[in-house]
């Protein structure tokens, strides 16, 4: 690679384009210069003017001299001259200034004066005023981002044109104009405070989003531009989230950009037509950026407050960046946060994502339902998305008349070349299916024709609705929306029932069964005859009933409270629900502010009932509180991950912690108790506080007594307690 | 763009100076949004041959310590100039020495 020691380097600086040089100084170092100057002249469009005379300076003396060792000092102090001459001729030069005129003049032909070293936090407050100026909500959107890219970016008005593809005079039009109007309007250069401060960041925040999306969307533009705009956008973010670090959505909209970013490369095929994200290859993800959105997001939840607009689609970007196949995918969650989402940012956007969300969580009905409610909207009057999200919901309902229609639509509508080709062709499946069926006559009815069918029958609630879409959608992943309905076997049923929830609780199990029964009896009607075999015939029903719970020995109690190796946190947690005999969610449920520790009660606020406890407990409780005067008494190991939103409640304001959750509780009280117990599984807290009734019941307790303590509803359901708990028995 | 910069071993121990002044540059490119990963590597390290199927692997030191690489810098900048302006005021802290700037390729190297 080299030819002689170290020759090949030297030539190849020295061959170097100085004026290339130059423009790249410049891009580093504008934005600290401007607005520097901004300080001094109070005044954007003469910062500006002053800068780039600085900027004309080094494309003069550069090539001659070489590139100064402290080029972005040697641009500020010319700038800085230039301005001080400015002021001078103006007269409005005050003692600060002559301060700095003096300090310049004796450095004169230093070319590395060290005036900025010291002030470098005012100079990166002097970028964070910059960018609230220049993103001004009184300016128009185009302004706003044609002067932050050329104030905060650097970029010159021809980069700029080319990334809008918009001509170069119009751009220098807008830019004249925003300056004009910021000098019009005396908008003082400052970082604005509450209760303007939060208006103001979000239109900075705005701004950045729409300079990242214009580069990543692709909607116009110079291909070569294009991808520049992102990583302006992504560096403004990250400059701001280290200028501004405590605002939680600063942070979000960083973290959203990362991940975003993180899938640029897959976003597209070998010919430019866009791959959809459950179709990316997500080995080819950059885990660098992922973990870096991860990062960020975790900055944003330790700023703290309410949940805003880019700390929520971060969230949803980070459980789409978390699943290793799009199978895996949360969609649950997904679909959760979008309801959060609605309600901080109701666009009709948003809803139809939402609406994608509910479909991939709980079938394609949900995700129609709502999306049909958008037809009207007329922000979504042109929106080629709103019809290509409808046709493929409908397509997927085996719906392909209306569903041809709304791609047909949907290709009509978008400027995007290989999108619209994607779109033409699924309307072309959709015709030909069409076609198929009519062709072939009384063809079978496919799987997820008879489950949308079933779903949209007009007498389900929504409730029911969104139960039994879960369980059908589950089917419908495993076996194939075209499987014909009568190749369907009561076999392939079970094991679908097996993989998916051969697991889960007695309850999960059998709320699945029954929906896939009334499917069964529906499809299997006089009018349909779908069907003839029963397909839940292998599933037999799972006993639940109360008196599964079997409680636990006392001598295994008692062996529990003489373990040594038990922590704190533990301990007190067991005592605590064995002394109480309140359910476990009650008493993970208490907050520190809540406990009346003289009166060894706690509130549980949502229920407005108190949890009693004993000495034992009273003796460990104070050193699970540990000081603290907030937020959950049981608090998790560890602070919640980038893809956990925890409400506010649910997190220690002291340490950050999270709540501990009913099934890590569960997990540690199992874990423990699996020597305890005969049968090697380890017990569970309901169990634990069962056995608290049973042996009460064994100590004469009244059933009242028992209701009163345990916050049972009924004498029946306690009754499982054991004769004594009711008194005439006796 | 990302660029690698690496640096070869060789160099005097940096004192504790220098470690300050690193530290407030490596700050300094974190707050501008560039720097994207950095780390010291353990100059000896093991070397892995592949020939024929066969993997080898031999455990460092090596004699050749100053052509190994010592440290890294993944940077995001806009342009190979403006990489270059970033390595030149690394090299006015450091002092003698000698490293590489490399372009790590990217979805957006294809379109360039």
């Amino acid at each position: 690679m080299r030819t002689g020691p170290g020759g090949a380097l030297i030539e190849r600086v020295t061959s170097w384009d100085a004026h290339r040089a130059i423009d790249a100084v410049w891009k580093l170092e504008s934005a600290r210069i401007i607005a520097g100057l901004v300080r001094m002249v109070s005044d954007v469009g003469l910062a500006e003017e002053l800068a780039q005379d600085a900027l004309l300076a080094a494309l003069e003396q550069w090539p001659e001299s070489g590139v100064p060792d402290n080029p972005g000092a040697w641009l500020m102090a010319v700038a800085k001259r230039r301005a001080i001459d400015h002021l001078r001729r103006g007269e409005r030069l005050d003692r600060r200034h002559e301060q700095l005129a003096h300090e310049l003049a004796t450095q004169q032909d230093t070319s590395e004066p060290d005036m900025d070293a010291d002030l470098d936090d005012e100079v990166g407050d002097d970028v964070l005023r910059l960018m609230f100026i220049s993103c001004h909500p009184a300016l128009s959107t185009e302004s706003r981002v044609a002067l932050t890219l050329r104030l905060l970016g650097g970029l010159r008005t021809d980069e700029i044109a080319r990334a809008f593809l918009v001509s170069e005079p119009a751009v220098a039009q807008r830019i004249v104009r925003a300056k004009r109007a910021l000098a019009a309007m005396r908008i003082p250069f400052e970082v604005p405070s509450e209760p303007e401060r939060a208006a103001r960041l979000s239109s900075v925040l705005e701004v950045i989003y729409l300079v990242f999306n214009e580069g990543y969307a692709a909607t116009a533009g110079d291909e070569w531009m294009r991808p520049s705009l992102c990583f302006e956008a992504l560096r403004l973010g990250r400059v701001l989230a280290e200028l501004a670090p405590d605002e939680a959505e600063v942070h979000g909209l960083v973290a959203l950009m990362e991940l975003q970013a993180s899938r640029s490369a897959t976003r597209t095929g070998p010919s430019g037509e866009p791959i959809p994200l459950l179709d990316q290859n997500r080995g080819r993800w950059d885990q660098l950026l992922i973990h870096r959105g991860f990062a960020a997001l975790l900055r944003a939840r330790e700023a703290g407050g309410p949940l805003g607009p880019y700390v929520l689609q971060a969230a949803v970007a980070v459980c789409h960046a978390r699943a290793r196949t799009a199978q895996e995918t949360d969609w649950t969650r997904i679909a959760a946060l979008y309801e959060s989402l609605v309600r901080v940012l109701p666009t009709p956007v948003v809803q139809l994502n939402r609406a994608v969300a509910l479909a991939m969580a709980y079938g394609p009905e949900a995700g129609l339902a709502l999306a049909d409610t958008l037809t009207s909207e007329p922000a979504l009057k042109g929106y080629h998305l709103l019809p290509s999200v409808r046709g493929d919901l409908l397509a997927k309902l085996g719906r392909h008349g209306e569903a041809q229609a709304e791609f047909e639509r949907a290709a009509s509508l978008t400027g995007n070349t290989p999108e619209r080709t994607i779109l033409l062709k699924r309307a072309a499946a959709c015709e030909e299916a069409t076609q198929r069926r009519a062709t072939t006559p009384r063809a079978a009815v496919t799987l997820a024709e008879a489950v949308s069918a079933f779903l949209t029958r007009g007498d389900l609630d929504a409730g029911t609705i969104r139960s039994y879409g879960h369980t059908m959608g589950r089917l419908r992943r495993h076996l194939g929306d075209d499987t014909a309905l009568p190749d369907v076997t009561a076999c392939q049923v079970s094991e679908v029932f097996a993989t998916a929830w051969g697991q889960a609780a007695p309850a999960t199990w059998n709320r699945h069964r029954a929906a896939i029964r009334s499917f069964v009896s529906w499809a299997a009607g006089q009018d349909r005859g779908w069907i003839t075999g029963d397909l839940a015939d292998r599933l037999d029903r799972r006993p639940e009933s109360r008196a599964r719970t079997q409680p636990i020995e006392r001598p295994c109690i008692e062996a529990l409270w003489e373990r040594r190796d038990v922590a704190p946190r533990e301990r007190a947690l067991w005592l605590l629900l064995y002394e109480s005999a309140a359910r476990a969610d009650w008493v993970l449920s208490l907050d520190v502010e809540d406990l009346d520790l003289a009166g060894m009660r706690g509130k549980v606020t949502a229920k407005t009932r108190w949890v009693y406890w004993q000495s034992g407990s009273a003796r460990l409780l104070p050193g699970v509180i540990a000081g603290r005067r907030r937020g959950p008494l049981f608090l998790a190991d560890r602070r919640p991950g980038p893809a956990r939103t925890l409400a506010t409640g649910d997190l220690c304001p002291e340490t950050g912690r999270g709540r501990l959750s009913y099934e890590r509780a569960e997990y540690l009280f199992k874990q423990a108790t699996k020597d305890l117990d005969r049968e090697g599984h380890g017990y569970t807290l309901h169990q634990l506080r069962h056995s608290r009734l049973t042996h009460l019941g064994e100590d004469g307790w009244s059933a009242p007594m028992l209701m009163n303590l345990s916050g049972h509803d009924s004498v029946r359901s306690l009754s499982v307690y054991g004769a004594a708990a009711v008194p005439h028995s006796r | 763009m990302r660029f690698l910069m690496t640096t070869k071993g060789g160099m005097a121990p940096p004192d504790e100076a220098l470690m300050a002044e690193m530290g407030k540059f490596m700050e300094e490119m974190t707050k501008a949004g560039v720097l994207l990963a950095a780390g010291g590597l353990d100059p000896a390290g093991s070397r892995i041959t592949s020939s024929g199927g066969q993997v080898t692997v031999t455990d460092g030191p090596f004699a050749e310590a100053k052509e190994a690489i010592v440290s890294f810098a993944l940077i995001d900048v806009r342009s190979k100039e403006e990489a270059i302006e970033m390595s030149r005021r690394f090299w006015k802290i450091v002092g003698d020495g000698e490293g590489d700037i490399r372009q790590v390729f990217g979805p957006e190297s294809a379109t360039d």
